[in-house]
């Protein structure tokens, strides 16, 4: 994923992260109960679920595209950089099984 | 004495009663020396005068003084320099419109030769690597090539490049990268030969484009656009080459 694979990653994956933040906003306002429970039964509906799991995938993958962008433009040592971008797709992935294993956990 | 004042930028700007104080970026890698400030005064100037005749005047003074100069025009684009913290031409840029001290530097990121003067192979080389040149499939016509002007016009703002290097050299990508990300003086170029319509390599040059550095290290800083002394707009250049390269795959 390099070039305009990249860019337009970015450009979408940004594009449905404000749209959620927004929905997600107004949900958090208009509920009735922040509770535990509460949580489990909105995230029982799959479209709930879905769409807080894209949330997340968009934003592992903006902040993928992002971080590499960081260590393209200043890390410049090619052992460094290969050690930094393993780190952050290691920690980017690890994140992803572990927020899934979660919400998989709560439905 | 104005340098000292914190609010330099409220000083009405411009020759005082004639008089402007010059602070003159001065290395000669020959020499050991570091590089350094050189402090200069001159009389008689006026607002209208241009920053490139105010230093003729003081090369008048200091023949060592290092700068390249040509047509004094504006359009050779041979004296782009970092003029108080901006890049530009000294010969279109007025006296009247610089705050006192002037505070003249070589344009960053690139290798100093003297004082003034960079090193401009590799802004160059960048420039070359885009293929700035016609590209068509059949062999030229006897006759000259005509285009609509609808075609003529998607050029404007593409074609009026001098390669002063004053937008490149102001762009923080092209100083982490400058060997791997062509700059945006290269980009325009791109640009203006993948939008003629009498170019037929479109497809190859969007191609060649599409990696992780040669145009994709742009992040929009827009200096470039915010520099040029020719009031082009390479970030809307290399926006242009973005929209084409996704038109190909939607």
């Amino acid at each position: 994923m390099s070039g305009l694979a990249a860019w337009l990653i970015q450009r979408l994956s940004a594009l449905y992260l404000g749209a959620f933040t927004v929905y997600a906003l107004i949900r958090l306002s208009l509920a009735d109960s922040w509770s535990h429970a509460a949580w489990s039964d909105w995230l029982a509906a799959p479209w709930n679920a879905v769409t807080l799991w894209l949330a997340a995938l968009a934003l592992l993958l903006h902040a993928w595209v992002g971080g590499r962008d960081v260590l393209l433009d200043y890390v410049h040592p090619i052992g460094l950089r290969v050690v930094m971008l393993t780190g952050l797709a290691g920690w980017l992935l690890g994140s992803g099984i572990w927020f899934t294993a979660t919400l998989l956990e709560v439905m | 004495m104005s340098e000292w004042l914190p609010i330099r930028f409220l000083q009405r700007p411009g020759p005082r009663d004639g008089r402007m104080h010059f602070s003159i970026y001065r290395y000669d890698p020959e020499s050991g020396e570091a590089p350094r400030q050189q402090e200069y005064i001159l009389d008689d100037l006026s607002p209208d005068d241009m920053l490139l005749d105010a230093l003729l005047r003081l090369r008048e003074v200091d023949e060592t003084l290092g700068f390249r100069r040509s047509c004094g025009e504006g359009v050779c684009g041979s004296d782009g320099m970092n003029i108080n913290g901006r890049n530009g031409l000294a010969c279109i840029t007025r006296l009247g419109t610089l705050a006192d001290p002037v505070v003249i530097r070589p344009l960053p990121g690139m290798p100093v030769i003297r004082d003034l003067i960079v090193d401009m192979d590799n802004f160059h080389h960048q420039h070359q690597r885009v293929e700035p040149w016609l590209q068509p499939d059949a062999p030229p016509p006897d006759r000259e090539q005509a285009q609509t002007p609808a075609e003529r016009e998607r050029l404007d703002g593409l074609t009026e490049c001098i390669l002063c290097g004053c937008c490149s050299a102001a762009c923080p990508s092209y100083w982490w990268n400058p060997e791997r990300f062509l700059g945006p003086a290269a980009l325009l170029q791109a640009a203006r030969f993948i939008e003629d319509s009498r170019d037929t390599a479109t497809e190859a040059r969007l191609e060649q484009l599409d990696d992780a550095y040669k145009l994709f290290r742009c992040h929009t800083i827009m200096n470039c656009s915010e520099v040029c002394p020719k009031g082009l707009n390479p970030t809307e250049a290399i926006g242009r080459i973005r929209r084409r390269m996704l038109g190909r795959h939607v």
